[in-house]
């Protein structure tokens, strides 16, 4: 017999309008409906809730991982698009002007020198730049410098999402890296 | 206390010569406002004050000819609330206009006037003002002549905009140290906060038109509009930027 999943709780459904009503549902209140569960063919495990609550866990730590762990690259993590280019240019322990950055960006992408000075002062802000007074050519001017190199910036980046994720989950999550490291070793 | 004002404004309003005097001094109030919207800036600030002394001389006036002969310790309750306030009033600016000058002066580097602005200054007979960085990436420029006229640019104007628009920066700045802007503006806003008059004066228009007599200034001495306009194209593409990153 053909049955129609739901894709936030799992429950199967032997029509596939009560499988999407069913998945509307939980996605907006985060929880099942008692009266669409009904109709349900496993609905022993919405019933006890226990399945359903394990199953909602690791579905929700899985898309925690994978969208902050997975495809994406280390970087972007925690750095806008722009902040990251920027980054990778200050990174092999250069110390630039917001000048120097921007005619090196300009090459590869259309950006304007203030969105530069932005975001080169929200990094300064968050601690991952830092910057000294320079007095040159054409008056005083920033000069931006790593304040950590790529490799203690993504320790901490990892440092700071297992943190988070052993807070959030728990066992759970202690549990899914020593399986997942254990079937490394 | 309620009660014995309320006696106390009875016996006051009795006498016609305080309420002459009373009516007198808020016509003239309101006569100010009409140099405030109209009058040149120096007599905007001038006509500020004196609608604010017009306006609270009737109230001053009353509790000061208040006589205790009712029950005596209210009138000298609202006496030295009156002198008391006057005397906070008076305190903080002065307190303010003294010390506002050293506040900004933390953390700024003094630099030298460009030759254009010093021969400006020299024509136009403004006082030679100090020309002072702050240490801020956020590109914005800002003048007072609270003791001495200071103009303030910060590192992230002078790393965004060109030679010639930082001129017109400074020019515009200029300006508004010749029209004496700052002590305008901040009595305009003390106007605002302390007159229940300030609704019918156009505030926000006065100072734009403020603005605009510091953008002729600039363009005038620099001979075009174009390095104004370019400088204020990037300040606004900041901000845009700004808030696109957040």
């Amino acid at each position: 017999m053909q049955s129609y999943k739901c894709g936030y709780c799992g429950l199967e459904y032997p029509e596939e309008k009560y499988a999407q009503s069913c998945h509307a549902f939980c996605t907006k209140h985060k929880a099942c409906s008692l009266e669409i569960t009904r109709r349900a063919l496993n609905k022993k495990n919405a019933r006890n809730g226990r399945g359903l609550l394990l199953y909602r866990k690791s579905k929700a730590f899985i898309s925690f991982a994978a969208h902050h762990l997975g495809m994406k690259s280390k970087i972007s993590t925690q750095l806008s698009p722009l902040e990251a280019v920027i980054m990778k240019r200050l990174w092999p322990d250069k110390k630039l002007h917001v000048r120097d950055i921007y005619s090196s960006i300009k090459k590869g992408r259309k950006v304007a020198v203030s969105s530069v000075a932005v975001m080169l002062d929200r990094l300064y802000e968050r601690k991952i730049v830092g910057r000294k007074i320079e007095v040159g050519r054409g008056g005083l001017k920033y000069l931006y410098y790593p304040l950590q190199s790529r490799e203690e910036f993504e320790k901490a980046v990892v440092k700071t999402y297992v943190n988070k994720l052993v807070s959030t989950f728990g066992p759970t999550a202690v549990s899914y890296f020593n399986e997942r490291f254990g079937e490394k070793k | 206390m309620i009660e014995h004002l309320w006696d106390c404004l009875i016996i006051f309003a009795a006498n016609p010569a305080n309420v002459a005097i009373s009516v007198v001094s808020l016509f003239f109030s309101l006569a100010a406002i009409y140099y405030i919207r109209s009058g040149s800036a120096k007599a905007k600030i001038f006509a500020t004050y004196s609608h604010l002394a017009f306006l609270i001389f009737p109230a001053a006036f009353f509790v000061l000819s208040m006589t205790c002969n009712i029950t005596g310790i209210p009138c000298d309750e609202a006496k030295s609330v009156l002198y008391s306030l006057l005397i906070a009033m008076g305190g903080s600016a002065l307190f303010g206009t003294l010390l506002l000058p050293y506040i900004h002066r933390i953390g700024a580097r003094k630099i030298t006037l460009p030759p254009l602005l010093k021969a400006e200054s020299e024509k136009n007979k403004i006082r030679m003002p100090s020309l002072y960085v702050s240490d801020s990436a956020i590109p914005r420029a800002f003048s007072h002549s609270s003791i001495f006229p200071e103009i303030y640019i910060s590192v992230g104007l002078l790393e965004l905009l060109g030679k010639k628009e930082i001129e017109a920066v400074l020019l515009h700045e200029l300006g508004h140290l010749k029209n004496n802007s700052a002590l305008l503006k901040f009595s305009l806003h003390f106007f605002n906060h302390s007159s229940p008059f300030s609704r019918i004066t156009p505030i926000t228009r006065i100072l734009e038109c403020e603005e605009a007599e510091a953008d002729a200034f600039a363009a005038s001495v620099q001979g075009t509009w174009k390095h104004l306009n370019r400088a204020k194209k990037k300040f606004l593409l900041y901000e845009k930027s700004k808030k696109a990153s957040i």
